[in-house]
């Protein structure tokens, strides 16, 4: 320890007298309060001048001072294994807080903000990984056990040390459910069955071999290196953590009086056994809830585990109070004492004091405040974004991100497995797709909906991304009424065009209608109403259907339509929004059940066929890709899904899509631009909001 | 004899309405199709999560929403009587816990926005009264009508708006950010108290000046007044010791719906002006399904209202003996 401390004063000293001549220099009272490692003194042409390189917030030091806090080189990793965040812009100044809001709903609202996941997407958008709270990860030959190292010296904000113990308490008993001998998982109606404690499932865990599921064997190496053992290759692993799980660890030494351990070891000091009453009773006291059974007390407080004050973290910053549900009020982040980042100068990140969050659910309220500029940082929907860029000219910029999307505005998406036989063979057929595409008179739309500021476009992945192709984000674009019922002829019973009449069903006498579920009717009647107008013309039927459950008509496959847009950066990272691996979107419906109940129809999935067929497959072999050409596999298994949607055409889009305007206050800096907003890539925690900082 | 006959009938009555208003308020929050899991599942499908049907059965066995009406009905209600009112779904808190969060909050607004109705209304209903038909009457007339117009929540955003452009800033919320801990954060709350008391105030007051000058009115024309007027009383006494008697009882028989809305704290202004009273709590507990905290919520409303009720007809009794009377000869 002496050693790593010499030689971290030492790193730190030449660095502080590099910069000593560029730096302001301060008040020996300033010095006074930071007796970190850090603090130097430099003479420069002869007037001797105090220089001191503050390697902390002030706000830190003074509690040091105060001896309520350690010093800084305790709180930090050992150094060489701080984390310094090469993403930082400019070198930013310390204090300040700044100002955001999000709703009563908390969680993914703010948590992005302050997450640090095991391993991070890079800024790039280049769909890469790399190591955040790990210090690095590497595979075997076949990447079916992977190393992962920690950080020496890392702290849980409540200055305990993060250590491999916490991640394999974390796999072991938090996130697996019951597993045989082999690490099948038991089933749900096996004797000893028992759900995980966050009551999720994560797929990064498992490996397909032989048609079953196999859960990975976490091992210990030493307190700051563990294993992860696979049955079968796991190429993509950090990749699948990083999307699935993200952060793959919690406090054991917290959680051990929450956690009723399910193995039976009762002579383990570090993880006492406790019942499930025991660990309710601990929770209800500690957290002040009344968790009435195990399974919603482990998924509150092992899964949404952010949305406690109390629970130890290793975010860049941590809730003082859990008011995050309290509309009117501001929920407050303050930096985390023991984070375990630096800038370039070895300066403890983040820079911001806090990060405040205006609780507020109605959007008119929000616009309000954001017309006023009190938020230093959001995002605006596109019907307010002249009323709040005019107002807020002089104290906001406007920051363009992308969105990996197909489409602006609607986008319809028809399901493919509709229990209505006869419907379900015209949403098969192309030919219907196609005349409900060139039927709509784009141009209008985005002159009603868009104000103009889109253009005409199929689906299909934006300008300007790798995966974008002209071909296709123009196909079925063209506006021509009489090639649609042309179209229509072929796969309905003739229409005469009647007014007030529409076409039937082939074989029958029932009206060709689309029944298009929507859970706002504010937001999507505009959308209903211009669809209903336009596909008069072809003979075709839109009714709505208010549903306010529509994830679970999906689950039940009890569902037509939907507007339903793609948000996706690569199948290869997130496949469920274009290809049917889950219970997920409408346009696939049942086919997702199929696969999500290991390709069976159990459960009323539906086995699929032909395109829908080679789109599993082709995911499939993303999955299964191994060894040296696995890059190759996998782009060309991309490429084949991205093709069979550009030639199937499943979701029907209308209009190109626009970036995300951020508007962030002009004092605050290192406000990264273009970047990919996505679930994939965590949102908000592209912003690295802990390298954000106030302009003084 | 009679009067305690009187009081024991009522509060008979009271308790059978009470009785039927647990059973119809946990009737209707079971109304709307789906129930508390099913919300929940739609939030976790919509956060990306994967739901089987057996995690959907485990949820409803776990929130015991699977069991039929009649025995959670039941259940609750022994609930109630032994006072546990049953976890809120949502907040995962006890009902009353959670109900007891932001009573402080409500209670001191409606107890403000009472008073000022009362000192508002009352001076300017007694002067339009004894000048009817002047310029002044006419004038509050003509506001108090815009003011039981105007809905609530509408005059609610026009304030609100124009705080932003008279202010820069608009205001939203009652407690400052940090809480009351200064001075200037004291002031900031007084003027973050304007906007709600105006507001919920507006109809009250409105309403209560129309009533208390149509009852002066009344009252003006009758023999009495008239007998009293022309054995020299001063106009002063006539109007606070005679007429206003009369003018109590609208006063007092409107008590079970005013006790009711000092609890509930104006639900719609409250979402509308961010308000942490009880409105915000009861709106979400209906959204999300969550039937304890919502039938717990809607029970102590409907229970006050029953109990003001009471209360004004025992305290009608004592002022107006013709209520008496009445009962009497029944």
């Amino acid at each position: 320890m002496k050693k790593v401390l010499a030689l971290m004063l030492a790193v730190v000293l030449v660095v502080s007298l590099m910069t000593a001549c560029s730096k302001p220099s301060s008040t020996k009272e300033d010095e006074k309060q930071n007796p970190t490692p850090a603090a130097t003194e430099a003479t420069t042409g002869g007037d001797s001048v105090v220089t001191e390189e503050v390697k902390e917030a002030p706000i830190l030091a003074e509690q040091v001072a105060a001896g309520t806090l350690p010093a800084l080189a305790e709180r930090l990793p050992v150094a060489e294994d701080v984390m310094v965040e090469n993403d930082v812009l400019s070198l930013g100044e310390y204090g300040g807080s700044i100002t955001a809001t999000t709703n009563d709903g908390g969680r993914w609202g703010w948590g992005p903000y302050t997450e640090q996941s095991m391993f991070r997407f890079k800024l790039d958008g280049s769909g890469e990984v790399e190591a955040n709270v790990c210090k690095d990860y590497y595979p075997n030959e076949d990447a079916s056990m992977w190393t992962i190292e920690l950080r020496k010296g890392m702290k849980w904000s409540d200055g305990q040390p993060f250590t491999a113990d916490d991640v394999i308490f974390y796999y072991d008993h938090v996130s697996t459910p019951a597993l045989n001998a082999d690490r099948v998982a038991v089933g749900v109606e096996e004797a000893g069955y028992y759900p995980a404690y966050t009551s999720k499932p994560y797929n990064c865990y498992q490996v397909t071999k032989d048609g079953k599921n196999y859960w990975a064997k976490f091992d210990k190496v030493d307190d700051y290196t563990f294993t992860v053992t696979f049955a079968a290759p796991k190429p993509n692993f950090p990749e699948a953590v990083a999307v699935d799980n993200k952060w793959m660890f919690l406090p054991k030494h917290f959680y051990i009086n929450y956690v009723a351990r399910k193995d039976g070891v009762s002579d383990d000091p570090t993880f006492p056994l406790i019942t499930e009453e025991q660990a309710i009773a601990n929770a209800n006291k500690d957290f002040g809830k009344v968790w009435e059974d195990y399974g919603s007390m482990g998924k509150d407080i092992g899964y949404y585990n952010w949305d406690y004050a109390i629970v130890p973290q290793i975010r860049s910053f941590i809730a003082v109070k859990d008011n995050w549900n309290t509309v009117g009020e501001t929920y407050e982040l303050v930096r985390n004492p023991y984070f375990w980042k630096t800038d370039s100068e070895g300066r403890q990140l983040p820079y911001l004091d806090s990060l405040k969050f205006m609780i507020i659910n109605d959007a008119d309220q929000v616009v309000l405040k954001q017309t006023a500029g009190e938020i230093d940082i959001s995002t605006v929907e596109f019907g307010n974004y002249s009323t709040i860029a005019t107002a807020t000219q002089a104290t906001h910029t406007i920051v363009p991100w992308f969105r990996p999307e197909w489409q602006s505005g609607p986008a319809l998406s028809l399901c493919q497995t509709v229990q209505d036989l006869d419907k379900r063979a015209l949403f098969q057929d192309a030919r219907f797709r196609e005349a409900l595409s060139i039927s709509v008179d784009r141009n209008l739309m985005n002159a009603t909906l868009m104000s103009g500021q889109s253009k005409p476009a199929q689906a299909a992945p934006a300008e300007g991304t790798s995966s974008y192709n002209e071909e296709w984000a123009n196909k079925w674009t063209e506006f021509n009424v009489d090639k649609a019922n042309s179209l229509l002829d072929e796969i309905t019973e003739p229409w005469d065009k009647t007014e007030g009449t529409y076409r039937k069903m082939k074989g029958t006498d029932r009206d060709v209608e689309i029944v298009i579920s929507t859970s706002d009717i504010t937001l999507e009647g505009d959308y209903i109403t211009l669809l209903q107008t336009a596909y008069k013309a072809i003979g075709v039927k839109v009714s709505d259907k208010v549903d306010a459950e529509i994830a679970k008509s999906i689950l039940t496959n009890n569902i037509e339509a939907k507007f339903e847009g793609v948000n996706i950066t690569s199948p290869a990272i997130r496949p469920d929004v274009i290809v049917p691996m889950r219970n997920f979107s409408c346009w696939y419906g049942a086919y997702g059940k199929w696969y999500e109940d290991g390709k069976t129809t159990a459960n009323g999935g539906i086995e699929p066929t032909g395109a829908i067929l080679e789109l599993i497959n082709a995911y499939d072999a993303i999955k299964s890709a191994s060894g040296d050409n696995r890059d190759t596999v996998v782009a060309e298994n991309v490429q084949k899904i991205y093709d069979l949607h550009k030639e199937n055409t499943w979701i029907i889009g209308f209009l190109a899509p626009l970036p995300i305007n951020f508007f962030v206050n002009n004092n605050v800096k290192n406000f990264p631009s273009n970047i990919v907003w996505a679930d994939e890539y965590r949102f908000a925690s592209m912003m690295r909001p802990e390298q954000l900082y106030l302009a003084k | 004899m009679d009067k305690w006959r009187y009081i024991a009938k009522r509060l008979m009555l009271a308790f059978f309405t009470l009785l039927m208003i647990t059973f119809v308020v946990f009737f209707v929050i079971q109304l709307p199709p789906g129930d508390f899991v099913d919300s929940l599942v739609t939030d976790m499908v919509a956060q990306g999560e994967t739901v089987t049907a057996v995690d959907i059965a485990n949820l409803r066995t776990m929130y015991k929403v699977d069991r039929p009406f009649i025995v959670q009905y039941t259940d609750w209600l022994g609930g109630i009587v032994t006072g546990d009112w049953g976890t809120s779904f949502y907040y995962n808190q006890s009902v009353l816990v959670k109900i007891g969060e932001t009573l402080g909050a409500t209670l001191m607004i409606s107890l403000i926005t009472l008073v000022i109705t009362y000192l508002i209304a009352i001076p300017i209903a007694i002067y339009s009264a004894k000048h009817q038909y002047s310029i002044g009457d006419y004038a509050f007339t003509f506001i108090g009508f815009i003011g039981m117009a105007v809905p609530h929540f509408l005059l609610a955003i026009l304030l609100m708006y124009l705080s932003y452009k008279w202010t820069g800033k608009p205001i939203m919320g009652l407690f400052p950010e940090g809480g009351i801990t200064s001075w200037a954060a004291f002031l900031d709350f007084l003027k973050r108290l304007i906007i709600p008391t105006i507001v919920i105030s507006m109809s009250g007051t409105c309403g209560l000046i129309r009533s208390v000058r149509a009852q002066l009115l009344d009252e003006q024309e009758k023999p009495y007044i008239l007998c009293t007027r022309a054995k020299g009383v001063s106009e002063k006494t006539i109007t606070y010791k005679y007429e206003m008697r009369a003018v109590i009882n609208p006063i007092v028989s409107g008590l079970g719906g005013m006790i009711s809305g000092i609890f509930n704290g104006s639900t719609i202004t409250a979402i509308v002006l961010m308000l942490p009273t009880q409105g915000p709590i009861l709106l979400k507990a209906l959204q999300s399904q969550d039937v304890y905290l919502s039938g717990g919520i809607l029970l102590i409303s409907a229970t006050l209202v029953v109990i003001g009720t009471l209360i004004s007809d025992l305290l009608l009794a004592v002022l107006d003996p013709r209520i008496k009377f009445l009962e009497e000869s029944k």
